[in-house]
């Protein structure tokens, strides 16, 4: 204990806010979740921890602010939860106040400060909640935008946060030039998500929840009987290269 | 004189709003809309003070939005063949989506509060569902749920002519022709003439209808 991290309103000598850092803490500890985009649509996808054998239901990680946006969270689900929450109801009062529905990058500005705001104020602690916000723009251009506890936020081509991020991050940027041309089409793009969660996540389609944003169908699951399928021909080219 | 009024039919409900907009002595406009749709199970009906029915609807609207958006769970899509191929088994959230009588005792309970602001709105409302429910609503916060609603003075000529026909097994078509009846007579008895209606039908099995009938057909078809 140096004594800076008693409150949040106190740098330490060398410019840290110690319970800004350790918030951060709790996203890179959080499941791994990813966002990823190509020509039409925008695919988010979280791994989703195998529930208790007696618990009835597990809760979607994957929520909807607007028909085009969504944002998955990692970290404290609790304090996710009151920022969704913050969120949807900006969304609504937005759409209330100017007749017209929220851009992707307002609304990530919105979760942005909101979080920032919890890092400068007497009595609060941070939230230990990074976001991943996307959404298509009203000419169907995809959107990703990342957000941290400390009140950063960013634009991404694909991004991932969260509990072995940086194997995911290192996957997806191999891939990058693939990605950046924007060419895939809705499946194979579906496809290279399910690769990309494949590095860290085991159990297939159970631990998976994955969601296909584009423009004719707004927000959707994409069903685990899909995953099922599409990881089997996963297995089945991996195997294939083996052989020969 | 804004004319608004529902009737409960076996498997409709339906209502009934003017589309003339008039300030003191003269009609502004033709076109007027006086009805949103909250879902597309649930209309309301909005008459009174020009700028509040807007902004009163609009409120409504939003609140019920974000409510249904704070629970709504997100629908599943498959993929055959590389394409999106949607569910069969697409699964209705019912329980999350707020019913006609939880929207009308939500607005009953704003208009209460409004009422005792500084500023209070001056609305009166007919809200109506495809699950049979119908309601009316007074800027006092009145509610009652009625098989046939009727609001302002419209109400003087046009109860009458309910309590006469109606009947709890009215068909769609006898239902529409009775909301005709009724224009028939406020149109005959009023000083001042309703002209074109908007006519919103739910029904329990099919897709909401909404349709316009207009001031000449009305005279010509009685």
């Amino acid at each position: 204990m140096s004594g800076y991290d008693r409150a949040i309103s106190i740098f330490s000598p060398d410019g840290h806010i110690f319970q800004v850092d350790y918030a951060n803490e709790a996203v890179n500890k959080g499941t791994l979740t990813l966002a990823l985009k190509s020509k039409d649509c925008i695919i988010i996808a979280s791994e989703v921890r195998s529930s208790l054998k007696l618990q009835a239901t597990t809760t979607s990680k994957i929520h909807r602010l607007t028909d085009s946006i969504g944002m998955v969270t990692s970290g404290l689900s609790a304090d996710a939860r009151v920022l969704i929450k913050k969120a949807k109801v900006e969304c609504e009062s937005y759409e209330y106040n100017m007749d017209s529905t929220v851009t992707v990058d307002y609304i990530a500005k919105f979760v942005a400060d909101t979080q920032q705001k919890y890092t400068q104020s007497g009595g609060v602690r941070p939230f230990g909640v990074g976001c991943l916000i996307a959404g298509l723009t009203e000419d169907g251009e995809g959107k990703i935008y990342k957000t941290d506890p400390s009140g950063v936020y960013q634009e991404w081509h694909c991004c991932s946060i969260g509990k072995n991020a940086k194997t995911v991050q290192s996957y997806l940027e191999k891939n990058i030039d693939m990605l950046k041309e924007n060419k895939l089409s809705k499946f194979e793009l579906l496809k290279f998500t399910v690769e990309s969660l494949l590095e860290i996540v085991s159990n297939g389609s159970q631990n998976m929840e994955i969601c296909l944003i584009d423009k004719e169908h707004g927000l959707n699951l994409v069903s685990k009987s899909t995953i099922d399928d599409i990881i089997g021909k996963i297995e089945k080219e991996r195997d294939d290269a083996e052989k020969q | 004189m804004d004319a608004l009024f529902g009737i409960k039919t076996e498997n409709e409900t339906i209502l009934v709003t003017s589309r003339n907009f008039a300030r003191g002595i003269s009609i502004m406009n033709h076109q007027d809309r006086k009805y949103i749709m909250i879902s597309d199970k649930i209309a309301m009906g909005i008459v009174g003070e020009a700028g509040d029915t807007a902004h009163f609807a609009a409120y409504i609207k939003a609140n019920v939005k974000l409510y249904e958006n704070s629970f709504a769970q997100l629908p599943t899509i498959s993929f055959k063949d590389g394409e999106v191929a949607s569910d069969a088994d697409e699964k209705n959230d019912e329980e999350h989506v707020l019913s006609t009588k939880n929207i009308a005792n939500f607005v009953r309970l704003e208009l209460a509060k409004s009422l005792r602001s500084r500023k209070p709105y001056q609305v009166n409302l007919v809200i109506a569902g495809a699950d049979g429910d119908l309601y009316m609503i007074d800027y006092l916060g009145t509610m009652v749920k009625q098989p046939y609603v009727v609001q302002g003075y419209a109400a003087f000529y046009a109860m009458s002519l309910l309590d006469h026909h109606y009947r709890t097994n009215l068909s769609e078509e006898e239902g529409i022709e009775l909301a005709k009846m009724c224009l028939k007579e406020i149109n005959l008895r009023m000083p001042a003439s309703v002209g074109d209606v908007d006519i919103v039908v739910l029904s329990k099995t099919k897709a909401p209808r909404q349709f316009i009938i207009a001031d000449k057909d009305l005279r010509k078809s009685i």
